[in-house]
């Protein structure tokens, strides 16, 4: 049972494909997504739809999340950026039985610019009813599949790993300090306060709003943008600094 | 990093629009721009129905407007200082849909008539973003009153409503909510089953929107 779901899921996964544009050299950037599907994958998502969820593979997801942060109106102005933004995009390419080739037969359009939403529909397709409603069932559930797990969720373990970690730097920087300089009571009781509150401050505010802002300026545009791995790594460090 | 995100969006719009094929829009600005700059009473005269005519003078005139918006917005690349009493003097004009056309245009022209002249002043307002983006919803409506110019000069077209929306639902941050639907649905047998279809682009598309938006806040920290 569940080696049919596991292989179900990599199928859909594999339906699910992201379309790059060449804007330098070294750098192709998301264009838009979009569905192959056939009557095959159609009969399976009809099943999968009432009863799993899709799960979708960490390099896909890391992928999905970076084409959708680029297309975010960020307060960067697109002159300063290598890219013009775009709307974000899902479309379904069929391939009907008596084709060679795909038709896109629907297309989502969104953009985060205007908070304008198009649903556009082919009319070839509209003239197929029966057709019509599992493909538009098809394309809107693959679509809910992957905003669902679009946002960065920290896990409770990863927050307090995180908060842990930055606690012992804290004590340690604080012994070392008791431990080399002879201090007075006084002394030690305004070092241990002023590194308490520099950790709080350290943990929650000011630098944790530096290190996010560094890291999405990168991401968009910069070091961090360059391979999936790399933005993977980016995108599971911003999770962790979700409290 | 500062968000301004969502600063300018009062309303959530979704569309449904059946199309003859789905292509990838191909968007050309300086086209867009010299289509507009272009449109004038003479020219309109021969070439669309009389009760458009003023539909189109509306765009040419927005265009205008929105050009002398930017002129006079000291946050704005394109923002001229000598020019803002003068534009401030002809804004009240402008923004009356009726004797605007009296002053001259102050946007610069799409092919200088000018041999001297250079492409800069074209160049860098399409550079601008805040331009681009009223551009393409002038765009946008200007394409819907190209197809109904087609429909009234064509009696062939009256019920097709391929190519431009055919319903359009508007959320909007007051919680009104705003129904259009296109006059050619109304003539339809399968009119139940494009409101249907509608219904259902509207209630994925706010879900979509909500999604999106709750992943923008979880990068940005602020759910």
């Amino acid at each position: 049972m569940n080696e049919r779901l596991g292989s179900t899921n990599e199928i859909l996964n594999s339906c699910i494909k992201i379309e790059s544009i060449k804007i330098s050299r070294q750098l192709a950037i998301p264009h838009q997504v979009y569905f192959c599907l056939n009557s095959d994958i159609l009969d399976q998502i009809e099943i999968e739809q009432s009863h799993h969820k899709l799960t979708l593979s960490s390099d896909k997801l890391a992928d999905l999340r970076y084409y959708i942060l680029l297309n975010i109106p960020l307060n960067k102005t697109t002159s300063s950026l290598s890219y013009q933004r775009s709307p974000i995009t899902f479309s379904t390419n069929y391939l009907f039985s008596n084709k060679q080739q795909p038709t896109t037969v629907v297309r989502s359009v969104i953009n985060l610019e205007s908070g304008k939403i198009t649903q556009q529909i082919q009319q070839d397709l509209w003239q197929n009813r029966q057709l019509l409603s599992k493909i538009i069932s098809a394309h809107y559930w693959l679509i809910y599949q992957i905003i669902e797990q679009l946002p960065l969720e920290s896990s409770k373990i990863d927050s307090r790993l995180i908060c842990a970690c930055s606690l012992a730097v804290a004590v340690t920087t604080f012994a070392t300090l008791w431990y080399f300089f002879p201090l007075n009571y006084l002394a030690t009781v305004v070092i241990a306060l002023g590194v308490f509150f520099g950790w709080i401050i350290w943990n929650k505010s000011w630098f944790n709003k530096q290190l996010k802002s560094w890291i999405i300026h990168h991401l968009i545009d910069g070091c961090l943008a360059k391979n999936v791995r790399r933005r993977k790594i980016a995108l599971r460090i911003l999770s962790f600094m979700i409290h | 990093m500062n968000h301004n995100l969502l600063e300018n969006i009062t309303a959530v719009e979704i569309s449904t629009v059946i199309v003859e094929e789905i292509v990838d829009e191909m968007f050309i600005p300086w086209e867009v721009y010299q289509a507009i700059y272009y449109l004038s009473r003479s020219c309109l005269e021969s070439t669309v129905d009389c009760s458009l005519r003023n539909h189109y003078l509306q765009l040419r005139r927005q265009l205008e407007l929105a050009y002398c918006l930017l002129l006079v917005d000291p946050s704005s690349p394109l923002y001229n200082r000598r020019l803002v009493t003068e534009i401030k003097r002809d804004l009240p004009i402008l923004s009356q849909s009726a004797r605007w056309e009296t002053i001259p245009s102050r946007l610069p022209e799409p092919i200088p008539s000018n041999r001297h002249q250079t492409m800069s002043a074209v160049n860098k307002l399409l550079g601008d973003r805040s331009f681009i983006n009223i551009l393409q919803q002038l765009h946008q409506r200007k394409t819907i009153l190209d197809r109904r110019d087609r429909i009234l000069r064509n009696s062939n077209f009256r019920q097709d409503i391929t190519g431009t929306p055919y319903a359009q639902t508007s959320l909007q941050l007051d919680g009104k909510i705003i129904n259009r639907y296109s006059q050619a649905i109304l003539e339809r047998s399968d009119r139940a089953l494009l409101l249907q279809l509608h219904e259902r682009s509207t209630a994925t598309g706010e879900q979509q929107w909500r999604g999106l938006i709750e992943f923008v806040l979880s990068l940005i920290g602020r759910r």
